[in-house]
């Protein structure tokens, strides 16, 4: 089934000679369940595309349907709901809300929504995880790779339609970034989430069910449609 | 809408970020507390002088008691007090007002009341208690005085009063006393129920006009509004009209002026509306000026945090509630603060006011819409405040907000590469550049800053401007002005009224003066012939068109001229030359052949004659109508018994420094050189005794009457130039004091948004200035950066200031010498240099300090700290 898809997404930056064409038309469609890693060099738009899909910033044109939802459709307001509904956020730098502990952090999305956290669910991931003895911490005092296992965990925390990964271990050593992919890899499929994560690592990439390649705005390789 | 159970979240976000900025919240903490001195000042000085003058009202009224009926019977008493309307009553009835020595300077009246009554009338003992035993008495302290019996309950004490015509005297016991009151006309003399009712039965008050043995109703409603209507329907209610005086069931009432809203007129109540409201806005804005600014730069600086907050989904709402969250926290804490600073301070303001326009006593009241307002007024700010940081947070693209720093919109505009140019022109580059990163923090401060500066510039000037000279131009006339008390205020009543002979030995006998003179006057003696035209023409002045067709009406039977009341003066040379003439010849009126007399006009502020208030034209013919003697006829009317009419040419008109005349007007008024005046009006009181003296002598002269006036002769008071400046100095200490206060209050605020603002840009600019000196920026170059920058907020001020300053003072200020007569223009930015150097070197000093603080980390350290 498909749970992501873009039509001819089109992002331009700056005007006339200034114009920087970061997305160039891209089609793609990601299948419910699978892990997709797109790949490109630093300023191929893989960025760009990310927070597309992310409903962070508005296209020039063009279409992201998520869920069977058009996103850009929906009010600003409406597509903040949308998103902490349907959409987990994995960021480089993990952003946490440096004042809440790891627990408050992880449940923050559902609480934001007004929703009653499913402690069980929760507990689950948090074990998976590996967390548990560090609920109480604040995330300034955790490792990266600790405080990007509770980015994760905040992810999941929601039932999103769909996970968004922008350079997960960018800012971890290697072995800790392949424990910590291990870990989302693991977790993905446990609980079922579809996973878009985006790397200029190779080696990263690999453990991805396929890879999108992406160069100066348009998908230059790998699959179309990424199935499983 | 989505029906979110989210609160909860948010206020913890709302909470964990607010215990997380803790500068930040001291800053804004102190900033809420001083809005809201401004506003609880503001409120206590507005409703505590409103409330003082009220209280000085009823005082001299005598009774705080809403309204009340009068010429009862008891059963009337009885039966009226029990309408629904009324909320508390107390009733009094009098037996006697004994006028024979040594009651003949006071009234005092000698009354049955039950104790709420006492206390309406602000007579009710505060040593001792009302009488209870048949013979027991209470009287305040100025009747225990003129009995001469020592302040101390169970004294005995013998009164003698007429009742019946018959002259009665008896013993009592003093049971309670209280301190008198100087500004109440009368004295009350409590007596018990039993002996007055004793007293009382089988008398028949019409005797005496109803005044004695008829009982006086006060009543208390619900509140002051409609006391009159309320009136009238506790009468009708038991069949009485209060309207009709010649009907049967007719009720005398009366309404406490002190309530009703002519306590209000010549748009009193609009003059204090239009300061309310304008000081309103102006502390709102000041207040915003340094809130928004607090919570702007704090939005700013956390960008980071609330655009993280919105990639995992936190709406714009719940953004903006969380910032209203943090203003309501920090104003839960900065409020109460600054109420109680506000009306300690608002207090010492209307001592002050109070105590330097008038002697009056203040009344401090603790109402609770100071308050009140004052939290609504003062929260409202900051939910204004925060509302702008609160949509900017709100708004930040998640995107930008991941990446956002300071000042980054227009960074392509930042510091073009300086290619040649000394050191020093590159830095201060640079801390231009630096300070217009952010032009509406850096407005905030400056206007806040200038604020301060040209409202101290404005007061200070403003009272520089006070001009004692005009003052005494206009006030004094003479190094010593000799008169009653009664003179003095304005209340000339009688011939006892004038100054005693003795006073103007006493001070004569310290041989000190160099000039004097006697200004006789007397009072409803002497009456003049108009015509209509000129009584018309001259009432049309002091009275409405109402007036105007009360002296036609007494025309009606035909007559052309009629007789009116006249002031007329009997001058001494002295006080004859302070007289200017406005036209004729004043020599002749020393002829013989013709009896000359002087005509009076008014002088105004600026000591220009009222040429309106002319009556008659030089070289006209004045009949003078005085009255030698008085007698009662048969209905008690006051009567003519003798009178002789002179027959006068009018020689001069001349102007009469007020402070030499009557002090009061509506009459016509005319002057006589003394000796015609003692031969023809055959009265010699002394209204005014004139007196210069030795220069050397002023302060032991000064000192000999002041005394005098306190200790021996009470009823006597002066005026003097000595003690006009004096007064005159206060007035003008008042307005720099109360005007100084609010501008201190206002400056602290201004330099605490710049120390905000500097910290803050100091602070989160550390990894950046690190970056600057990884780089090869020196320590010392880094100083003198943020040095310049705040030199320029202070002095931006300083130039701002010294330009409004300047148009405020022209445009104003220069306004006020038309309004205010005593206030003498003179521009003035003084103030403005005078306070340049503190202010150069807090701009110098303050980011110097801040920054030396923050190096003291090392500069890995700062490197490595990110956000």
């Amino acid at each position: 089934m498909e749970i992501l898809k873009t039509m001819n997404l089109l992002k331009y930056y700056g005007k006339d000679e200034n114009e920087v064409r970061a997305l160039d038309g891209v089609n793609l469609s990601i299948m419910k369940g699978s892990f997709t890693a797109i790949v490109g060099t630093s300023g191929s738009g893989k960025s760009t595309l990310l927070h597309m899909l992310g409903g962070l910033d508005r296209p020039t044109s063009g279409s992201v349907i998520v869920d069977g939802k058009e996103i850009f459709r929906l009010k600003d307001e409406e597509l903040t709901i949308f998103r902490r509904r349907k959409i987990g956020f994995i960021f480089q730098n993990y952003n946490l809300v440096p004042v809440l502990n790891v627990y408050e952090n992880i449940v923050l999305p559902i609480e934001l929504d007004g929703n009653k956290v499913d402690e069980s669910y929760v507990n689950d991931i948090i074990k998976t995880l590996g967390l548990e003895k560090k609920l109480n911490s604040l995330p300034n005092n955790l490792s990266g790779g600790q405080q990007q296992r509770v980015a994760i965990a905040r992810a999941l925390a929601s039932k999103p339609a769909i996970i968004l990964a922008d350079e997960p271990t960018g800012n971890l050593d290697s072995k800790t970034s392949m424990d910590v992919m291990g870990l989302l890899k693991v977790t993905s499929a446990k609980f079922k989430q579809t996973i878009v994560m985006i790397t200029h690592n190779e080696e990263i990439s690999q453990l991805a069910d396929c890879i999108i390649r992406i160069e100066d705005g348009k998908i230059v390789g790998g699959e179309q449609a990424c199935t499983r | 809408m989505y029906k979110v159970r989210n609160q909860k979240v948010v206020r913890r976000l709302s909470f964990r970020s607010f215990t997380a900025s803790r500068t930040r919240n001291m800053v804004a903490i102190l900033a809420i507390a001083l809005t809201t001195i401004l506003f609880t000042t503001l409120f206590t000085v507005i409703i505590s002088l409103n409330y003082t003058s009220q209280q000085q009202t009823m005082r001299m009224v005598g009774g705080y008691s809403h309204g009340g009926f009068k010429y009862l019977t008891f059963e009337q008493v009885e039966q009226l007090s029990k309408h629904p309307l009324v909320k508390e009553f107390g009733y009094s009835v009098m037996l006697a007002m004994p006028d024979k020595e040594p009651f003949t300077k006071r009234q005092v009246e000698m009354r049955y009341g039950t104790d709420t009554a006492a206390k309406m009338y602000f007579c009710n003992p505060t040593t001792g208690r009302m009488p209870r035993e048949k013979k027991e008495i209470a009287m305040d302290t100025a009747v225990l005085d003129l009995l001469g019996v020592p302040y101390k309950v169970g004294e005995e004490i013998t009164l003698p009063y007429t009742f019946e015509g018959k002259a009665v005297v008896d013993t009592f016991t003093l049971s309670g006393y209280w301190e008198s009151d100087p500004v109440a006309r009368a004295s009350e003399v409590w007596l018990s129920k039993e002996y007055v009712l004793e007293k009382l039965d089988g008398y028949n008050p019409s005797l005496d006009n109803n005044m004695f043995g008829t009982w006086s109703l006060d009543i208390m409603f619900a509140n002051s509004k409609h006391i009159e209507k309320s009136l009238q329907t506790i009468a009708q209610d038991n069949g009485y009209t209060i309207d009709d005086s010649s009907t049967d069931n007719f009720l005398d009432y009366g309404v406490n002026w002190a309530y009703t809203s002519t306590h209000y007129e010549n748009g009193e109540q609009m003059k204090m509306t239009i300061a309310l409201i304008a000081g309103l806005g102006f502390i709102i804005f000041v207040g915003y000026l340094i809130i928004y600014n607090i919570f702007g730069i704090s939005v700013m600086n956390d960008m980071h945090f609330y655009g993280l907050l919105k990639t995992i989904g936190t709406t714009k709402r719940q953004i903006k509630r969380i910032i209203r969250y943090q203003g309501l926290m920090l104003s839960v804490i900065g409020i109460p603060i600054g109420l109680c600073f506000g009306y300690v301070l608002g207090n010492s303001f209307v001592k002050i006011m109070v105590s330097s326009l008038s002697n009056k006593t203040t009344y401090v009241t603790f109402n609770s819409w100071i308050f009140i307002g004052s939290s609504f007024f003062a929260l409202l700010t900051v939910m204004i405040s925060c509302s702008k940081p609160g949509k900017m947070a709100a708004k930040v693209s998640p995107i930008e907000a991941v990446r956002y720093s300071e000042g980054n919109q227009n960074s392509n505009k930042r510091m073009k590469k300086e290619k040649k140019g000394k050191h020093g022109a590159r830095i201060y580059r640079m801390a231009i550049a630096n300070v217009r990163r952010n032009k509406g923090k850096t407005t905030l401060v400056i206007v806040s800053l200038t604020l301060s500066l040209v409202l101290f510039n404005t007061i200070f000037s403003f009272t520089k401007g006070f001009s004692m000279d005009r003052l005494l131009d206009r006030f004094v006339i003479s190094d010593y002005l000799l008169g009653s008390a009664k003179y003095f205020q304005a209340n000339l009543r009688s011939d006892d009224d004038g100054v005693s002979e003795s006073f103007i030995e006493e001070v004569e006998s310290k041989g000190y003066t160099t000039r004097s003179g006697r200004i006789y006057q007397s009072n409803g003696i002497a009456q003049a012939r108009f015509t209509q035209d000129e009584l018309v023409e001259y009432c049309a002045r002091w009275g409405g068109s109402e007036y105007v067709e009360y002296i036609k009406s007494l025309f009606a039977s035909g007559d052309n001229e009629m007789f009116w009341y006249i002031d007329i003066y009997g001058l001494d040379d002295y006080p004859l030359e302070k007289m200017t003439l406005v036209e004729g010849d004043v020599s002749k009126i020393e002829d013989s052949d013709t009896k000359g007399i002087i005509q009076i006009v008014g002088e105004d502020d600026y000591g220009n004659p009222e040429t309106e208030t002319i009556i008659k034209n030089v070289g006209e013919k004045l009949i003078i109508h005085y009255v030698d003697e008085l007698e009662y006829d048969a209905d008690n009317n006051l009567i003519e018994k003798r009178s002789h009419d002179v027959e006068y040419t009018i020689v001069a008109t001349m102007m009469m420094p007020n402070a030499m005349s009557t002090r009061s007007y509506g009459s016509p008024q005319f002057a006589l050189p003394s000796n015609s005046y003692l031969k023809d009006a055959g009265n010699s009181t002394t209204m005014a005794y004139m007196l210069d003296i030795d220069d050397t002598k002023i302060k032991e002269m000064e000192e000999f009457i002041s005394s005098y006036t306190k200790n021996v002769e009470k009823d006597m008071d002066y005026e003097s130039k000595k003690y006009m400046e004096d007064e005159f100095s206060n007035y003008k200490n008042m307005f720099l004091l109360v005007g100084g206060g609010v501008t201190v209050v206002i400056t602290i605020i201004g330099i605490l948004n710049f120390v905000n603002t500097m910290i803050t840009s100091i602070q989160t600019r550390k990894r950046e200035f690190a970056v600057l000196q990884s780089i090869g920026m020196t320590g010392k170059q880094l100083r003198m950066m943020v040095m310049i920058e705040g030199l320029f907020y202070t002095g931006a001020a300083l130039i701002v200031a010294c330009i409004i300053g300047s148009i405020v003072n022209v445009v104003v200020l220069q306004s006020f010498e038309s309004m205010l007569w005593f206030y003498q223009y003179e521009y003035s930015i003084v103030a403005i240099v005078a306070l340049a150097p503190v202010f150069i070197l807090l701009g110098v000093g303050l980011p110097a300090i801040v920054y030396k603080s923050m190096v003291r980390k090392s500069l890995v350290e700062r490197m490595r700290t990110t956000d």
